[in-house]
Protein backbone atom coordinates (compact mmCIF):
# COMPACT_ATOMS: atom_id res chain seq x y z
CA UNK A 1 0.00 0.00 0.00
CA UNK A 2 1.46 3.65 -0.87
CA UNK A 3 1.07 6.38 1.74
CA UNK A 4 1.33 9.86 0.76
CA UNK A 5 3.12 12.44 3.09
CA UNK A 6 2.31 16.30 2.08
CA UNK A 7 5.53 18.08 3.98
CA UNK A 8 4.00 21.42 3.96
CA UNK A 9 0.34 19.89 5.18
CA UNK A 10 -0.51 21.73 7.99
CA UNK A 11 -1.41 18.44 9.36
CA UNK A 12 1.14 16.59 11.72
CA UNK A 13 3.07 14.30 9.83
CA UNK A 14 2.40 11.68 12.69
CA UNK A 15 -1.43 11.98 11.80
CA UNK A 16 -0.99 12.01 8.14
CA UNK A 17 1.20 8.22 9.09
CA UNK A 18 -1.75 7.81 11.00
CA UNK A 19 -4.88 8.95 8.58
CA UNK A 20 -3.12 7.19 6.04
CA UNK A 21 -2.42 3.75 7.34
CA UNK A 22 -6.28 3.60 8.52
CA UNK A 23 -7.04 4.37 5.55
CA UNK A 24 -5.52 1.66 4.10
CA UNK A 25 -7.33 -0.90 6.63
CA UNK A 26 -10.56 0.79 5.61
CA UNK A 27 -10.11 0.36 1.64
CA UNK A 28 -8.84 -2.99 2.52
CA UNK A 29 -5.36 -2.55 0.95
CA UNK A 30 -4.30 -3.27 4.42
CA UNK A 31 -5.23 -6.48 6.46
CA UNK A 32 -5.43 -8.29 10.01
CA UNK A 33 -1.54 -9.77 9.78
CA UNK A 34 0.08 -7.57 7.48
CA UNK A 35 3.17 -6.47 8.72
CA UNK A 36 4.31 -2.61 8.32
CA UNK A 37 7.80 -1.48 8.15
CA UNK A 38 9.74 -0.84 11.38
CA UNK A 39 9.81 2.47 13.00
CA UNK A 40 13.36 3.22 11.53
CA UNK A 41 12.75 1.84 8.40
CA UNK A 42 9.61 4.22 7.48
CA UNK A 43 11.74 7.36 9.31
CA UNK A 44 14.38 6.68 6.69
CA UNK A 45 12.12 6.01 4.05
CA UNK A 46 10.03 9.35 4.43
CA UNK A 47 13.02 11.07 6.02
CA UNK A 48 11.40 12.14 9.25
CA UNK A 49 12.00 11.81 12.83
CA UNK A 50 12.03 8.58 14.32
CA UNK A 51 9.29 10.06 17.11
CA UNK A 52 7.13 11.37 14.50
CA UNK A 53 6.46 7.50 13.00
CA UNK A 54 7.11 6.23 16.82
CA UNK A 55 4.26 8.72 17.74
CA UNK A 56 1.96 7.61 14.89
CA UNK A 57 2.29 3.90 15.64
CA UNK A 58 1.66 4.37 19.02
CA UNK A 59 -1.22 6.07 18.26
CA UNK A 60 -2.76 3.55 16.26
CA UNK A 61 -1.64 0.78 18.59
CA UNK A 62 -3.92 2.38 21.61
CA UNK A 63 -6.74 3.46 19.21
CA UNK A 64 -6.66 -0.60 18.47
CA UNK A 65 -5.49 -1.11 14.93
CA UNK A 66 -1.89 -2.42 15.19
CA UNK A 67 0.12 -4.55 17.41
CA UNK A 68 3.08 -3.66 18.28
CA UNK A 69 5.46 -7.36 18.93
CA UNK A 70 9.00 -6.43 20.46
CA UNK A 71 10.69 -9.03 18.78
CA UNK A 72 8.77 -9.93 15.29
CA UNK A 73 7.48 -6.27 14.00
CA UNK A 74 4.76 -4.44 13.85
CA UNK A 75 1.68 -5.72 12.25
CA UNK A 76 -2.10 -4.60 11.44
CA UNK A 77 -4.67 -5.72 13.69
CA UNK A 78 -7.74 -4.27 13.27
CA UNK A 79 -9.97 -6.40 15.28
CA UNK A 80 -9.05 -4.46 18.43
CA UNK A 81 -10.57 -1.21 16.80
CA UNK A 82 -13.86 -2.55 15.75
CA UNK A 83 -14.06 -3.54 19.59
CA UNK A 84 -13.81 0.04 20.87
CA UNK A 85 -16.27 1.21 18.00
CA UNK A 86 -18.48 2.83 20.62
CA UNK A 87 -15.32 4.66 22.02
CA UNK A 88 -14.90 5.80 18.71
CA UNK A 89 -18.17 7.27 17.89
CA UNK A 90 -18.60 9.24 21.37
CA UNK A 91 -14.88 10.51 20.83
CA UNK A 92 -15.73 11.55 16.89
CA UNK A 93 -18.82 13.44 18.13
CA UNK A 94 -17.06 16.49 18.76
CA UNK A 95 -15.66 16.42 15.21
CA UNK A 96 -18.61 15.44 13.69
CA UNK A 97 -20.41 18.21 15.33
CA UNK A 98 -17.50 20.76 13.82
CA UNK A 99 -17.58 19.87 10.43
CA UNK A 100 -21.81 19.59 10.51
CA UNK A 101 -21.19 23.64 12.57
CA UNK A 102 -19.10 24.84 9.33
CA UNK A 103 -21.76 23.08 6.79
CA UNK A 104 -24.52 25.09 8.08
CA UNK A 105 -22.66 28.04 8.61
CA UNK A 106 -21.49 27.65 5.22
CA UNK A 107 -24.98 27.15 3.95
CA UNK A 108 -24.16 23.37 3.15
CA UNK A 109 -27.01 21.52 2.24
CA UNK A 110 -27.57 18.21 4.70
CA UNK A 111 -28.25 16.32 1.46
CA UNK A 112 -24.76 17.20 0.07
CA UNK A 113 -22.73 16.25 3.06
CA UNK A 114 -24.73 12.90 3.32
CA UNK A 115 -23.31 12.42 -0.08
CA UNK A 116 -20.06 13.07 0.60
CA UNK A 117 -20.12 10.38 3.06
CA UNK A 118 -22.04 7.89 0.98
CA UNK A 119 -19.37 9.00 -1.80
CA UNK A 120 -16.83 8.09 0.92
CA UNK A 121 -17.81 4.51 2.09
CA UNK A 122 -18.02 3.63 -1.41
CA UNK A 123 -14.75 4.83 -2.61
CA UNK A 124 -12.91 3.14 0.16
CA UNK A 125 -15.39 -0.25 0.70
CA UNK A 126 -14.53 -0.16 -3.50
CA UNK A 127 -19.09 0.20 -4.42
CA UNK A 128 -19.07 1.73 -7.39
CA UNK A 129 -20.89 4.91 -6.58
CA UNK B 1 61.04 1.24 -12.76
CA UNK B 2 60.56 -0.71 -9.59
CA UNK B 3 58.04 -3.27 -8.91
CA UNK B 4 56.73 -1.12 -5.80
CA UNK B 5 56.64 1.85 -8.04
CA UNK B 6 54.48 -0.16 -10.55
CA UNK B 7 51.85 -0.69 -8.40
CA UNK B 8 52.06 3.07 -7.42
CA UNK B 9 51.44 3.81 -11.28
CA UNK B 10 49.01 1.29 -11.83
CA UNK B 11 46.99 1.97 -8.82
CA UNK B 12 46.80 5.55 -9.19
CA UNK B 13 45.71 5.06 -12.78
CA UNK B 14 42.49 2.86 -11.39
CA UNK B 15 41.59 5.15 -8.75
CA UNK B 16 41.95 8.34 -11.14
CA UNK B 17 39.63 6.34 -13.36
CA UNK B 18 37.04 5.55 -11.16
CA UNK B 19 37.13 8.93 -9.51
CA UNK B 20 36.88 10.74 -12.89
CA UNK B 21 34.15 8.33 -14.54
CA UNK B 22 31.54 9.07 -10.80
CA UNK B 23 29.27 11.18 -12.57
CA UNK B 24 28.40 7.67 -14.43
CA UNK B 25 27.99 6.22 -11.72
CA UNK B 26 24.79 8.38 -10.59
CA UNK B 27 21.06 7.20 -11.63
CA UNK B 28 20.16 8.60 -14.93
CA UNK B 29 17.70 11.36 -14.19
CA UNK B 30 20.93 12.96 -11.69
CA UNK B 31 23.60 14.91 -13.30
CA UNK B 32 26.50 16.06 -11.10
CA UNK B 33 24.47 15.38 -7.87
CA UNK B 34 21.48 17.12 -9.33
CA UNK B 35 18.46 16.11 -9.91
CA UNK B 36 16.03 16.07 -12.66
CA UNK B 37 12.54 14.80 -13.42
CA UNK B 38 13.85 12.31 -16.20
CA UNK B 39 17.21 10.63 -17.99
CA UNK B 40 16.48 13.12 -20.61
CA UNK B 41 19.16 15.29 -18.93
CA UNK B 42 21.82 13.32 -20.51
CA UNK B 43 20.74 14.21 -24.30
CA UNK B 44 20.48 18.03 -23.14
CA UNK B 45 23.08 20.21 -25.68
CA UNK B 46 24.10 22.16 -22.92
CA UNK B 47 24.47 19.36 -20.18
CA UNK B 48 26.78 17.50 -22.71
CA UNK B 49 28.67 21.02 -22.54
CA UNK B 50 29.03 20.65 -19.01
CA UNK B 51 30.10 16.96 -18.67
CA UNK B 52 32.66 17.76 -21.90
CA UNK B 53 33.79 20.08 -20.06
CA UNK B 54 34.17 18.44 -16.52
CA UNK B 55 35.98 15.76 -18.71
CA UNK B 56 38.40 17.70 -19.94
CA UNK B 57 39.49 19.30 -16.20
CA UNK B 58 39.41 16.30 -14.67
CA UNK B 59 41.06 14.56 -17.19
CA UNK B 60 44.21 17.11 -17.81
CA UNK B 61 44.79 17.24 -14.34
CA UNK B 62 45.17 13.24 -13.61
CA UNK B 63 47.71 13.51 -16.16
CA UNK B 64 49.67 16.17 -15.21
CA UNK B 65 49.92 14.49 -11.71
CA UNK B 66 50.62 11.35 -13.25
CA UNK B 67 53.28 12.65 -14.82
CA UNK B 68 54.69 14.43 -11.63
CA UNK B 69 53.93 10.62 -10.22
CA UNK B 70 56.40 8.99 -13.07
CA UNK B 71 59.22 11.85 -12.29
CA UNK B 72 58.85 11.74 -8.45
CA UNK B 73 61.30 9.03 -7.89
CA UNK B 74 64.06 10.37 -9.40
CA UNK B 75 63.76 13.49 -6.78
CA UNK B 76 63.15 12.33 -3.50
CA UNK B 77 65.11 9.98 -1.33
CA UNK B 78 64.36 6.57 -1.06
CA UNK B 79 61.66 5.52 2.05
CA UNK B 80 59.46 8.90 0.96
CA UNK B 81 58.15 7.45 -2.43
CA UNK B 82 55.15 6.30 -1.17
CA UNK B 83 54.55 9.66 1.18
CA UNK B 84 55.15 11.35 -2.20
CA UNK B 85 52.30 8.77 -3.96
CA UNK B 86 49.65 9.62 -1.01
CA UNK B 87 50.15 13.43 -1.54
CA UNK B 88 49.98 13.00 -5.47
CA UNK B 89 46.26 10.87 -4.94
CA UNK B 90 45.17 13.53 -2.28
CA UNK B 91 46.09 15.99 -4.81
CA UNK B 92 44.16 13.99 -7.23
CA UNK B 93 40.67 13.84 -4.88
CA UNK B 94 41.02 17.47 -3.81
CA UNK B 95 41.46 19.09 -7.33
CA UNK B 96 39.05 16.78 -9.21
CA UNK B 97 36.81 16.94 -6.21
CA UNK B 98 37.25 20.90 -7.06
CA UNK B 99 36.19 20.00 -10.89
CA UNK B 100 33.24 18.18 -9.94
CA UNK B 101 31.86 21.08 -7.49
CA UNK B 102 32.10 23.50 -10.60
CA UNK B 103 30.42 21.27 -12.75
CA UNK B 104 27.24 20.57 -10.34
CA UNK B 105 27.18 24.53 -9.90
CA UNK B 106 26.96 24.76 -13.84
CA UNK B 107 24.38 22.15 -13.81
CA UNK B 108 22.41 23.59 -11.02
CA UNK B 109 22.48 27.40 -13.12
CA UNK B 110 21.13 24.88 -16.03
CA UNK B 111 18.23 23.26 -14.39
CA UNK B 112 16.90 26.60 -12.92
CA UNK B 113 17.21 28.02 -16.82
CA UNK B 114 14.99 25.39 -17.76
CA UNK B 115 11.15 24.93 -17.41
CA UNK B 116 10.56 23.10 -13.96
CA UNK B 117 9.24 19.72 -14.62
CA UNK B 118 5.90 18.39 -13.76
CA UNK B 119 7.72 15.20 -12.19
CA UNK B 120 9.67 17.45 -9.45
CA UNK B 121 7.88 17.90 -6.11
CA UNK B 122 9.22 19.75 -2.88
CA UNK B 123 6.56 18.74 -0.07
CA UNK B 124 5.01 15.51 -1.63
CA UNK B 125 6.93 11.57 -0.89
CA UNK B 126 4.93 8.32 -1.27
CA UNK B 127 6.00 5.26 0.33
CA UNK B 128 5.41 1.99 0.76
CA UNK B 129 3.57 0.60 3.89
CA UNK B 130 2.49 -3.19 4.59
CA UNK B 131 5.99 -4.55 3.69
CA UNK B 132 7.98 -5.43 6.87
CA UNK B 133 11.63 -4.98 7.22
CA UNK B 134 12.39 -8.93 6.52
CA UNK B 135 11.44 -7.95 2.72
CA UNK B 136 13.51 -4.91 2.63
CA UNK B 137 16.15 -4.76 5.38
CA UNK B 138 19.30 -7.28 5.10
CA UNK B 139 18.51 -9.76 7.96
CA UNK B 140 21.52 -9.16 10.89
CA UNK B 141 21.60 -13.31 10.94
CA UNK B 142 24.04 -12.73 7.58
CA UNK B 143 26.49 -11.14 10.17
CA UNK B 144 26.83 -14.36 11.64
CA UNK B 145 28.94 -15.66 8.96
CA UNK B 146 31.43 -13.12 9.71
CA UNK B 147 32.21 -14.43 13.57
CA UNK B 148 34.42 -17.62 12.72
CA UNK B 149 37.36 -15.79 10.79
CA UNK B 150 37.19 -12.89 13.04
CA UNK B 151 37.27 -15.27 16.27
CA UNK B 152 39.67 -17.16 14.42
CA UNK B 153 41.96 -14.32 13.28
CA UNK B 154 41.69 -12.74 17.23
CA UNK B 155 42.35 -16.49 18.56
CA UNK B 156 45.48 -16.49 16.54
CA UNK B 157 46.81 -13.28 17.59
CA UNK B 158 46.29 -14.12 21.24
CA UNK B 159 47.59 -17.19 21.63
CA UNK B 160 49.69 -16.71 19.15
CA UNK B 161 51.62 -13.65 20.00
CA UNK B 162 54.16 -14.99 21.92
CA UNK B 163 55.74 -17.26 19.02
CA UNK B 164 55.91 -13.87 16.89
CA UNK B 165 58.41 -12.75 14.62
CA UNK B 166 60.13 -9.44 16.69
CA UNK B 167 59.63 -7.35 13.23
CA UNK B 168 55.87 -7.34 12.17
CA UNK B 169 54.98 -6.65 8.56
CA UNK B 170 53.02 -3.74 8.05
CA UNK B 171 53.34 -3.05 4.38
CA UNK B 172 53.38 -5.77 1.25
CA UNK B 173 54.93 -5.15 -2.11
CA UNK B 174 54.80 -8.00 -5.34
CA UNK B 175 57.63 -9.40 -3.97
CA UNK B 176 55.88 -9.98 -0.17
CA UNK B 177 56.55 -7.74 2.84
CA UNK B 178 58.50 -4.49 2.50
CA UNK B 179 58.05 -2.49 5.72
CA UNK B 180 57.65 -4.29 9.19
CA UNK B 181 57.96 -1.92 12.28
CA UNK B 182 58.83 -3.88 16.12
CA UNK B 183 56.22 -6.22 17.59
CA UNK B 184 53.43 -4.72 19.96
CA UNK B 185 49.86 -5.47 20.54
CA UNK B 186 48.85 -2.55 18.42
CA UNK B 187 50.71 -3.70 15.51
CA UNK B 188 49.50 -7.34 16.09
CA UNK B 189 45.99 -6.52 16.69
CA UNK B 190 45.51 -4.09 13.56
CA UNK B 191 44.39 -6.28 10.87
CA UNK B 192 41.74 -7.59 14.01
CA UNK B 193 40.55 -3.73 14.33
CA UNK B 194 40.18 -3.22 10.54
CA UNK B 195 37.93 -6.25 9.81
CA UNK B 196 35.90 -5.12 12.80
CA UNK B 197 35.05 -1.98 11.36
CA UNK B 198 34.66 -3.20 7.99
CA UNK B 199 31.55 -5.77 9.92
CA UNK B 200 30.36 -2.41 11.57
CA UNK B 201 30.19 -0.36 8.22
CA UNK B 202 28.15 -2.96 6.46
CA UNK B 203 25.85 -3.05 9.57
CA UNK B 204 24.93 0.82 9.10
CA UNK B 205 23.85 0.54 5.22
CA UNK B 206 21.04 -1.67 6.76
CA UNK B 207 18.69 0.28 6.31
CA UNK B 208 20.31 3.80 4.42
CA UNK B 209 17.80 5.24 2.15
CA UNK B 210 17.72 5.74 -1.82
CA UNK B 211 19.75 9.20 -2.65
CA UNK B 212 16.46 9.77 -4.93
CA UNK B 213 12.94 9.84 -3.12
CA UNK B 214 9.65 10.32 -4.02
CA UNK B 215 7.93 7.51 -4.55
CA UNK B 216 9.27 3.77 -4.26
CA UNK B 217 9.85 3.93 -8.30
CA UNK B 218 11.68 7.41 -7.92
CA UNK B 219 14.64 4.55 -7.15
CA UNK B 220 12.95 1.13 -9.07
CA UNK B 221 14.03 -1.91 -7.33
CA UNK B 222 16.35 -0.15 -4.52
CA UNK B 223 15.24 -2.46 -1.67
CA UNK B 224 16.28 -5.55 -3.02
CA UNK B 225 19.48 -3.71 -4.68
CA UNK B 226 20.56 -2.90 -0.99
CA UNK B 227 19.96 -6.23 -0.41
CA UNK B 228 22.59 -7.67 -2.61
CA UNK B 229 24.96 -4.70 -1.85
CA UNK B 230 24.90 -5.68 1.66
CA UNK B 231 25.30 -9.55 1.03
CA UNK B 232 28.49 -8.68 -1.43
CA UNK B 233 29.97 -6.36 0.58
CA UNK B 234 30.06 -9.03 3.72
CA UNK B 235 31.54 -11.77 1.39
CA UNK B 236 34.00 -9.15 0.55
CA UNK B 237 34.33 -8.58 4.24
CA UNK B 238 34.71 -12.14 4.32
CA UNK B 239 37.24 -12.01 1.59
CA UNK B 240 39.42 -9.24 3.64
CA UNK B 241 38.76 -11.20 6.81
CA UNK B 242 41.01 -14.40 5.02
CA UNK B 243 43.35 -11.73 3.96
CA UNK B 244 43.85 -10.44 7.32
CA UNK B 245 43.70 -14.51 8.85
CA UNK B 246 46.95 -15.18 6.49
CA UNK B 247 48.67 -12.26 7.76
CA UNK B 248 48.42 -12.83 11.24
CA UNK B 249 49.41 -16.27 10.53
CA UNK B 250 52.10 -15.33 8.29
CA UNK B 251 53.59 -13.45 11.91
CA UNK B 252 53.88 -16.55 13.31
CA UNK B 253 54.77 -18.92 10.23
CA UNK B 254 55.62 -17.98 6.47
CA UNK B 255 52.90 -18.00 4.30
CA UNK B 256 53.20 -18.35 0.52
CA UNK B 257 53.11 -14.90 -1.35
CA UNK B 258 50.90 -16.65 -3.71
CA UNK B 259 48.41 -17.14 -1.16
CA UNK B 260 47.74 -13.32 -0.23
CA UNK B 261 47.60 -12.19 -4.20
CA UNK B 262 44.92 -14.63 -4.85
CA UNK B 263 43.26 -13.52 -2.16
CA UNK B 264 43.50 -10.26 -3.33
CA UNK B 265 42.62 -10.47 -6.79
CA UNK B 266 39.53 -12.31 -5.88
CA UNK B 267 39.05 -9.46 -3.30
CA UNK B 268 39.22 -6.85 -6.89
CA UNK B 269 37.19 -9.31 -8.70
CA UNK B 270 34.30 -8.31 -6.22
CA UNK B 271 34.85 -4.83 -6.07
CA UNK B 272 34.37 -5.26 -10.47
CA UNK B 273 31.19 -7.10 -9.48
CA UNK B 274 29.94 -4.51 -7.50
CA UNK B 275 30.53 -1.91 -10.40
CA UNK B 276 27.65 -4.62 -12.82
CA UNK B 277 25.85 -4.66 -10.33
CA UNK B 278 24.94 -1.00 -10.38
CA UNK B 279 25.32 -1.10 -13.77
CA UNK B 280 22.56 -3.60 -14.06
CA UNK B 281 20.37 -2.70 -10.80
CA UNK B 282 20.22 0.86 -10.82
CA UNK B 283 21.96 2.77 -13.44
CA UNK B 284 20.11 1.19 -16.42
CA UNK B 285 16.70 2.05 -14.14
CA UNK B 286 14.44 4.13 -15.44
CA UNK B 287 12.44 6.64 -12.70
CA UNK B 288 8.93 7.27 -12.62
CA UNK B 289 6.39 8.86 -10.42
CA UNK B 290 7.13 12.30 -8.25
CA UNK B 291 10.36 12.91 -7.62
CA UNK B 292 11.39 14.75 -4.22
CA UNK B 293 13.63 17.90 -5.51
CA UNK B 294 16.39 17.63 -2.50
CA UNK B 295 18.98 19.50 -4.38
CA UNK B 296 19.10 21.62 -1.15
CA UNK B 297 20.05 18.45 1.20
CA UNK B 298 23.12 17.67 -1.23
CA UNK B 299 25.92 20.32 -0.67
CA UNK B 300 27.82 20.86 -4.21
CA UNK B 301 26.05 17.16 -4.91
CA UNK B 302 28.09 15.60 -2.78
CA UNK B 303 27.50 16.44 0.84
CA UNK B 304 24.25 15.21 2.29
CA UNK B 305 22.80 17.49 4.80
CA UNK B 306 18.88 16.90 6.09
CA UNK B 307 18.36 17.56 9.65
CA UNK B 308 14.80 15.85 9.96
CA UNK B 309 15.96 12.51 7.88
CA UNK B 310 17.07 9.86 10.75
CA UNK B 311 19.59 8.00 8.55
CA UNK B 312 23.30 8.14 9.33
CA UNK B 313 23.88 6.52 6.40
CA UNK B 314 22.36 6.96 2.72
CA UNK B 315 22.72 5.85 -0.75
CA UNK B 316 25.49 8.32 -2.21
CA UNK B 317 24.17 10.61 -5.24
CA UNK B 318 27.01 10.68 -7.21
CA UNK B 319 29.46 7.07 -7.24
CA UNK B 320 28.90 3.69 -5.60
CA UNK B 321 28.18 3.40 -1.97
CA UNK B 322 27.37 5.21 1.23
CA UNK B 323 27.80 8.59 2.73
CA UNK B 324 27.14 9.99 5.93
CA UNK B 325 24.33 12.32 6.79
CA UNK B 326 26.14 15.43 8.04
CA UNK B 327 23.20 16.78 9.72
CA UNK B 328 23.32 13.87 12.63
CA UNK B 329 26.38 14.17 15.19
CA UNK B 330 26.12 10.75 15.45
CA UNK B 331 27.23 10.59 11.90
CA UNK B 332 30.25 12.89 12.44
CA UNK B 333 31.05 10.67 15.41
CA UNK B 334 31.13 7.85 13.16
CA UNK B 335 32.71 9.42 10.60
CA UNK B 336 35.83 10.55 12.84
CA UNK B 337 35.89 7.24 14.82
CA UNK B 338 36.52 4.92 11.32
CA UNK B 339 39.17 7.72 10.12
CA UNK B 340 41.08 7.81 13.70
CA UNK B 341 40.93 3.76 14.15
CA UNK B 342 42.18 3.93 10.50
CA UNK B 343 44.91 6.08 11.05
CA UNK B 344 46.43 4.47 14.39
CA UNK B 345 45.89 0.73 13.01
CA UNK B 346 47.37 1.41 9.51
CA UNK B 347 50.49 3.08 11.09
Amino acid sequence: MLLTIDLSSDQPIYMQIRNGIVTGIASGQLQDGDALPSVRTLGAEIGVNLHTVNKAYKLLQNEGFIEIQRSRGTFIKAGNAAKSAADFLQTSGDQLRAIVSEAITRRIDRAVLHHMIDHQYDELEGNEP
Amino acid sequence: MSGNNLIFICTYILVACLFILQPWFSRTNVLFGVVFGDEAIWQHAQAATIRRRYLIEAISTALALLLILFILPFFLPKGTVTAGFNITLFALFFIDSFIFVLANRRTRILKHSMVPSAQLTTDKIIVEVGKSDRESVLSLRWFLILIPLFSATLAVVWFGYPYMAESIPTHFGIAGPDRWVPKSWHSVLSPVFIEMLLGILILFIRRAPASVKGNPNAAPGYARYRKMMGIFLIVFCLLSELLFLLIVIGFITPVRTLLYIIVTLVDLGFLTAMILLYNRFVRSKRATGPILDDDDKWIWGLFYFNRSDPSIFVEKRVGIGYTVNMARPIAWIVLVGIIAIAIVFSR
